[in-house]
């Protein structure tokens, strides 16, 4: 073989599904073009002096005796104290859980499993974690691998792929959808059949409850689509005014959830039935953090930050102006999730290193667990993320 | 491969003043060899598309500052392949439960496609660093100079891989060494 025909051999290779793939990559390839800003030529120029400006007047405030003590205090509150104060009296360990369950927790530590004893095990070393439907299982994932694994933390299989995440289980535990890269895939419950949807924007996507496989995802384009996993079929599909933070059914799957960030101090909740029609939309003041329907109805717990404060509200998506505060704090609260029975909420409240387990929602009792971030990273000093409250499961 | 033509200049400035027919004609000339690159290196269709996927997004965020009198083929494929042997190397090291060796799935590739399975073959035997250094040498027509440049190694590296890929490639297709 000579050079040539290496060449020609390597050119006949014929990739699969070649000419799908560049239609797949043009239109990700346009949207990412359409969201882009070209920049001035001057402001090219503008923007590494500006940053060298204030890299020198960093390096001048660090070296100063009065920058230094500042630099420590922020250290010393993001990696071992507490920015704020939380709910006084709070318990220094998680001895137990108000309700049955077991919550899952991702750490910069890695995935953990809190049982209701309040004993936590560390399946592994992973970067996000998502329940199965009855909480047998857990669907976890690498930047580059899917993984099966059971709460006792036994691997059942894992899947490479690129840029893994945003995995979760279907309702009826056959499937799980996650985000590869820019692509939406799905895999049956035993790793069988593992195929492209389409490309997708970084939202995770949200399974409509039921023994149907029926996915809520997002497009590049910004085009909430709704799809009929097993035939293909699109059951429809709606333009978005922005790429939204979070997608969510209700229990009973009447009802879709669609939280949208407008600005940094503005969101939109839009709630849309089955069918893809507008039910409820309503423009809200503040950051959206979080947002979590309740398993027996339609309230969703709806976390937002204004001003320097956080505040946990409860909204019922069949009017959206009907809002309940429950809890208001300074500082940034994290995830939201609600027992399976619907009793108790857990709110994490990053600044203050807590965790709040709030009983129903008219706040009839608060229990408060404080150092959080050193109880999922033992021997350590807790730096890092804060943990995420990835679900409370399965009474 | 090196030198920059007159059209692709063209498209590039255009690209860079927001004309979407530019940046379109851009990813229709680099896109097939780009994906193919990939493809060739990791072995793995769904994985070779997210490679070269995200190797035209970042060129796509990053287009402001590119150099438009250099030419855009060396920096996209630098992106691709480097991403590509990153993945293919985790995917050794992970040995996943259930599936399928490497050499196996260039025998019996994704659902349907044509394949031209004796050099995929030949090729799945050989090391992620060693597909590379033959894909950017044999199908993009890089000077072991660029290639090293490309790969930050030395240039006797490159030389030694493809050396090396070369005659492994002569023994698996069973052919005269001295005529590769």
């Amino acid at each position: 073989m000579t050079e040539r025909e290496l060449r020609r051999a390597l050119l006949g290779v014929q990739p699969p599904d070649e000419l799908w793939a560049q239609r797949r990559a043009w239109e990700l390839a346009r949207a990412a073009f359409d969201e882009r800003v070209p920049t001035p030529w001057p402001k090219r120029h503008a923007r590494p002096l500006a940053a060298a400006a204030v890299a020198v007047a960093l390096l001048a405030a660090v070296l100063s005796p009065p920058g230094r003590a500042v630099i420590d205090n922020v250290r010393d509150a993001i990696g071992r104290e507490r920015v704020v104060e939380g709910v006084p009296k709070a318990k220094p360990a998680l001895l137990s859980l108000p309700a049955a369950g077991r919550i899952l927790v991702t750490a910069p530590t890695g995935v953990w499993v809190v049982e209701a004893d309040g004993s936590k095990r560390r399946l592994g070393d992973y970067d996000e974690a998502s329940w199965s439907p009855r909480g047998l299982h857990a669907v976890v994932s690498t930047r580059s691998q899917l993984v099966a694994i059971r709460p006792s933390g036994e691997v059942r299989w894992t899947l490479a792929r690129p840029r893994v995440h945003d995995a979760r289980w279907s309702p009826s535990g056959f499937r799980i959808a996650y985000l590869s890269g820019s692509n939406l895939r799905v895999v049956a419950g035993d790793k069988t059949g593992d195929r492209r949807i389409g490309p997708a924007a970084a939202v995770a996507p949200a399974w409509l409850p039921g023994e149907e496989h029926v996915l809520a995802y997002v497009t590049p384009q910004r085009s909430l689509t709704v799809v009929r996993v097993e035939g293909g079929e699109t059951a429809w599909a709606t333009p978005l005014r922005a790429t939204p933070a979070e997608l969510e059914w209700s229990a009973d799957g009447t009802r879709l959830l669609v939280a949208v960030p407008l600005s940094p101090s503005r969101f939109a909740l839009t709630v849309y039935d089955p069918a893809g029609r507008r039910l409820q939309s309503l423009p809200l003041p503040g950051a959206f953090r979080a947002a979590a329907f309740a398993p027996d109805d339609h309230r969703i717990a709806l976390v937002r930050s204004r001003a320097g404060r956080s505040e946990l509200l409860i909204v019922d998506a069949d009017t959206l102006r009907r809002q309940q505060p429950v809890f208001e704090g300074k500082g940034a609260f994290g995830d939201v999730a609600w027992d399976p029975a619907g009793r108790w909420l857990l709110l994490g409240w990053e600044s203050a290193d807590q965790w709040l387990f709030i009983r129903s929602t008219d706040v009839e009792k608060i229990k408060a667990v404080s150092s959080l971030a050193v109880q999922f990273d033992p021997g350590g000093t807790g730096t890092g993320a804060f943990p995420r409250i990835e679900g409370w499961c399965c009474g | 491969m090196a030198g920059l033509r007159a059209d692709e200049r063209g498209w590039i400035a255009g690209a860079q003043a927001g004309s979407l027919p530019d940046l379109e004609a851009l990813f229709k000339d680099h896109w097939p060899r780009a994906y193919r690159a990939a493809f060739l290196v990791v072995h793995d269709g769904a994985a070779a598309e997210d490679i070269a996927q995200e190797a035209f997004l970042s060129a796509i965020r990053t287009l402001d500052r590119f150099d438009r009198t250099r030419p855009f083929g060396p920096w996209l494929h630098r992106i691709v392949v480097n991403r590509a042997i990153d993945w293919a190397r985790a995917r050794a090291l992970r040995a996943e439960v259930g599936e399928p060796a490497l050499g196996l799935a260039a025998a019996d590739p994704n659902e349907g496609a044509p394949y031209s399975p004796p050099i995929l073959a030949a090729l799945a035997e050989l090391s992620p660093e060693h597909r590379a250094v033959i894909v950017l040498r044999h199908l993009l027509e890089y000077t072991p100079g660029e290639i090293a440049r490309m790969l930050e190694l030395p240039r006797g590296t490159v030389n030694s891989r493809l050396r090396r890929g070369l005659d492994a490639l002569a023994d698996r297709l069973e052919v005269e060494e001295d005529t590769l």
